[in-house]
């Protein structure tokens, strides 16, 4: 099937829930258009070789970011999501210099412990983020005086950033700071001959994803009216983790056909919920056995030159 | 009150030792980061739970039993799903979460989402400098010592120890040598199972028993083991020691999650300043 | 044979098709319900569910629900809200955009706080099991909390405390969660306007397992009663054993809703003897044992104290709907819980509606409290508080 067909498809997909008029389907899409940027955020370091743990805690910080600037400072919301994800990126290109200069496993662990920080002080501080409990009464998402209310209208603005998100992956891919980054992951000696500052690349590509995790993270608040701290946890990297092994991590159409796929899953299985992370470790072992290819062979060019 | 804090310390640290040995042990052969480590000690406790609590066999064959049950599940698992994965450090990784996933929804589906209270094998509680010890608590920690002197014997004095060490530290050397990488890959995994089976089995009926018991156990380890460096034994004894000090001083001043993140932290300033830990071999 | 075969499927369909007909040809009432059925709140969620089921089969099998002249079938829709408030939002946009459903139990605090505008803004009655008192406001009409909370009972059994024991220097301990801040100052306000002494308030963290250094720290401070507040029984149980174990000798109180059965089974029946809990249910109670019975049948287990409210807030509701006569006009039957209820609950107490002087508006079922303290192992009931 040609790579214009899959588009066709998914764009069909994406009008579909108007032909079923279903207001329940329209929050399941708007939920796979909040999770595909962030499957798409991992990804891209996936392209560089690296596995990070830390997009998570990234959505955290932009939406809780955005969240208490528009509760608390009375910050508008169209400025506030914007600063939520500058956050986040900020917190990215201040750990980045120090976390990407380590490769491989302990580089996933690192960002697996920075994630439990800061999903642990979002649990501990209480008086900002509300703690366990939740943050209540987030107000709904405002643009030029138009107020967002309906589900609808969340999935045309989720829809909106979904293809932003994508169409800026694949001309990254596309263009020479694509092949920068596959040599980045592939071999380290030929793009430092080339003259470019690999660490440097490494940190953009790092602070770019968690951008895109924060603007995710400031829709996903807006739209439920709610936040806490379970959200933005080690469940969610497994959830990016089987995304991208299912749909396959080499094309930037992967994260998009795996979330598709995978996240209306737990409505799916409503009735048999045990059945779901059952699930999905049966689905992610499948694919490492069978179709390593599409995650592991990315990575494993950069272990074996490291 | 400082005898009690450091009493506790140390009861929570042997345990935390015990779960890292087995930790270590497969990553320093295979260079795994078994996620699915704190399944095999909440399977040894569910074996506990069962054969102890509900069939009524004595305590320590109960226990046992659950070391066994974990450790042949850590052998099949490393024929099966790891050994195609020798090598590559971030498949291993990925596959030890999809086999700790299965094996938690395995148990939710067998004994349901509630923590259940296994029957008690000691109680009372004797005092050493002022402090109250537990009863059951110093039996764990007599167990846990038992477990490292027997494990450190094993490794140094025994051919298939001392093979694991070769291939620990050289695999190609090893085959030449005539060992059986095989072998060893599948005995690493089935001692890490045994040990943690055991922990678990034994820490049954101090707290409560449920599918997610492992969770916490398998973090503790993990920061442990970075703590003391990946692969080395002393280094898990040390980190387990100091870890489990340092929880009981911030719990008893602060709250465990402050606890938690400075536990974190630490294992964020041992990576990025000095990988290998405190006492760990330096990273092939 | 083949003939015999081809016939006898034929009958079978058609039996089963005639079945379909006269089952569908009933109408039907749905009552859903948002909880955790798997994973950390499962025994709370489960209970709801099927306290739930277990109140809608007795109905069904008296024939079905009698409101204004027709009958109705009681179809029970459960959802698995996970604990989280993500999945109870999919979960309500499903039952009530999706299967039409018009009447719900949302049980926790999370999916409460979470649902709480839709509910009003779609008229949906629910039913809730949340200790929040941020969940009601002067404009709430269509949640209804199921049972009296410790706002309401504590006021009561502090007195009681007072008038049959001597201690008075207390310690108060509860999860670092919204309910346990809430339990925190609700007790603190109570044992001090009553003359105890408050020696000290403690928050952990809902997952903690190993208590010693926090009780380390509170023994030091020589209370005589330790309060429990609101910690899950499991969790209960082992805070009893672990203070025991500290040489702690003074009472062991426990001022949020208990399960002495869980309680005693993770103290131990030496570390929970004495202890003083507040029950929803008496355990040798007829009514509450017919219902336990009907759930341990179907799930195999003993059920979580939660089933009773349940059981009968669902009996409440449907008093409400026979007495608005509609069952599709919710904001009628909303109105009509003041007309069902004063009404008996299966433990034979009164339920009565109240609430308006703890949160600012009558949408609650007040129940009756047992104080119960545990002899030997089981929990004998000693008193009642409302």
């Amino acid at each position: 099937m040609k790579p214009v067909h899959v588009f066709l498809v998914v764009a069909a997909l994406a009008l579909l829930p108007w032909g079923l008029q279903s207001e329940y389907v329209f929050h399941i899409v708007t939920m796979i258009a909040i999770m595909v940027p962030m499957a798409l955020s991992m990804n891209l370091m996936l392209k560089i070789g690296q596995l990070s743990l830390a997009q998570p805690a990234f959505m955290g910080i932009g939406a809780y970011g955005s969240v208490l600037l528009t509760m608390r400072l009375g910050v508008p919301p169209v400025l506030a999501l914007c600063l939520g994800a500058v956050f986040s990126a900020l917190t990215a290109v201040i750990v980045g210099p120090v976390f990407l200069r380590i490769k491989g496993v302990y580089f996933v662990l690192l960002t697996y412990a920075f994630g439990q920080i800061v999903n642990l002080v979002f649990q501990e501080w209480t008086s900002l983020f509300g703690g366990n409990g939740g943050l209540y009464g987030i107000p709904k998402f405002s643009i030029f005086g138009l107020r967002l209310a309906a589900v609808q209208q969340y999935y045309v603005f989720g829809l909106l950033f979904t293809a932003f998100t994508y169409a800026a992956m694949r001309a990254i891919e596309r263009s020479d700071i694509g092949a920068l980054f596959q040599s980045l992951n592939e071999n380290e000696m030929l793009s430092r001959s080339i003259g470019s500052n690999a660490l440097a690349w490494r940190i953009a590509a790092f602070t770019f994803s968690a951008f895109i995790a924060g603007i995710s993270g400031a829709i996903y608040a807006f739209y439920l009216g709610f936040l806490s701290p379970d959200a933005f946890g080690f469940r969610l990297s497994v959830d990016l983790i089987v995304i991208n092994a299912i749909g396959g991590a080499t094309s930037v159409l992967g994260p998009l056909l795996g979330s598709i796929l995978v996240v209306p899953l737990p409505e799916v299985l409503r009735d048999a919920r045990q059945y779901q992370l059952l699930i999905y470790g049966l689905c992610l072992m499948i694919f490492l056995i069978f179709m390593r290819k599409g995650l592991v062979s990315l990575i494993q060019h950069h272990l074996r030159t490291a | 009150m400082i005898e009690q804090i450091f009493v506790n310390g140390v009861l929570a640290s042997l345990i935390y030792v015990i779960m890292a040995l087995g930790f270590t042990l497969i990553f320093g052969i295979m260079r795994i980061v078994n996620f699915a480590h704190g399944e095999f000690y909440m399977i040894g406790a569910v074996i506990v739970l069962f054969f102890f609590g509900t069939l009524g066999w004595p305590f320590f064959i109960a226990v046992a039993a659950g070391g066994m049950v974990s450790a042949i599940l850590g052998v099949v698992v490393e024929r099966v799903l790891f050994r195609p994965l020798v090598g590559d450090e971030l498949s291993g990784m990925i596959m030890s979460l999809a086999v700790g996933i299965i094996l938690q929804s395995v148990v939710l589906i067998a004994i349901g989402p509630a923590e259940q209270s296994a029957a008690r094998p000691f109680t009372g509680t004797w005092h050493l400098f002022g402090a109250v010890v537990p009863w059951d608590r110093t039996v764990v920690a007599l167990c846990a010592l038992a477990t490292l002197a027997v494990f450190y014997l094993f490794l140094k004095f025994s051919r298939l120890g001392l093979a694991m060490q070769a291939v620990a530290q050289d695999p190609q050397t090893a085959s030449l040598m005539g060992i059986e990488s095989g072998v060893v890959y599948a005995a690493a995994f089935g001692i890490a199972g045994l040990l943690a089976g055991l922990a678990g089995g034994l820490m049954a009926p101090i707290y409560t028993v449920g599918p997610y018991m492992g969770e916490l156990p398998m973090l503790k380890a993990f920061v442990v083991v970075i703590l003391g460096g990946l692969g080395s034994i002393p280094g898990a004894v040390m980190g387990g020691l100091l870890i489990g000090l340092s929880e009981s001083v911030l719990t008893t001043f602060l709250d465990s999650t402050a606890a938690l993140i400075a536990s974190f932290v630490i294992v964020l300033l041992v990576v990025v300043t000095r990988p290998t830990g405190l006492m760990g071999k330096s990273v092939r | 044979m083949v003939h015999k075969n081809i016939l006898r499927s034929i009958a079978v369909g058609l039996a089963l098709s005639m079945g379909l007909i006269a089952v569908t040809s009933a109408q039907t009432l749905k009552i859903g319900v948002i909880a955790p059925l798997t994973g950390g709140g499962a025994p709370w969620g489960m209970a709801a569910a099927e306290g739930t089921k277990i109140a809608a089969a007795e109905i069904n099998a008296k024939g079905g629900l009698e409101v204004g002249g027709k009958k109705y079938r009681i179809e029970v829709v459960p959802y698995d809200d996970q604990y989280k408030a993500a999945d109870a939002l999919a979960g309500y946009t499903r039952l009530v955009k999706q299967d039409g459903v018009k009447y719900m139990v949302t049980l926790t605090a999370l999916a409460g706080m979470a649902l709480k505008q839709n509910l009003e803004d779609d008229k949906v009655v629910a039913l809730t099991a949340a200790f929040s008192t941020k969940m009601f406001d002067p404009n709430t009409k269509y949640l209804f909390r199921i049972y009296s909370i410790p706002a309401d009972y504590l006021p009561s059994l502090v007195s009681w405390m007072k008038a049959n024991r001597k201690e008075r220097r207390i310690y108060l301990v509860n999860p670092n969660d919204e309910t346990g801040w809430d339990h925190d100052q609700v007790s603190d306000k109570a044992f001090k306007s009553d003359g105890f002494e408050v020696l000290g308030r403690e928050l952990y963290e809902r997952t903690q397992k190993d208590f010693q250094p926090m009780f380390t720290k509170i023994i030091a401070t020589k209370p005589d009663i330790i309060d429990l507040g609101s910690a899950p029984p499991a969790t209960a149980g082992l805070m009893a054993r672990q203070v025991r174990e500290l040489g702690y000798k003074g009472v062991i109180v426990k001022t949020g809703a208990a399960a002495p059965k869980e309680v005693i089974a993770a103290a131990g029946k030496e570390a929970a003897e004495g202890m003083i809990g507040v029950l929803g249910v008496d355990p040798v109670n007829a009514g509450y044992q017919r219902i336990a019975a009907e759930y341990k049948k179907s799930v195999g287990q003993e059920p979580n104290e939660m089933i009773l409210p349940i059981y009968d807030s669902i009996q409440v509701l449907v008093r409400a709907i026979q007495k608005a006569g509609d069952v599709n006009n919710t904001a009628k039957v909303a109105a009509a819980f003041a007309q069902a209820l004063p009404m008996k609950s299966v433990q034979g107490e009164e339920l009565a509606l109240g609430g308006k002087k703890t949160i600012g508006v009558n949408q609650q079922i007040m129940t009756v409290a047992y104080v119960g303290v545990i002899k030997n192992g089981e929990s004998v009931t000693v008193g009642k508080i409302k």
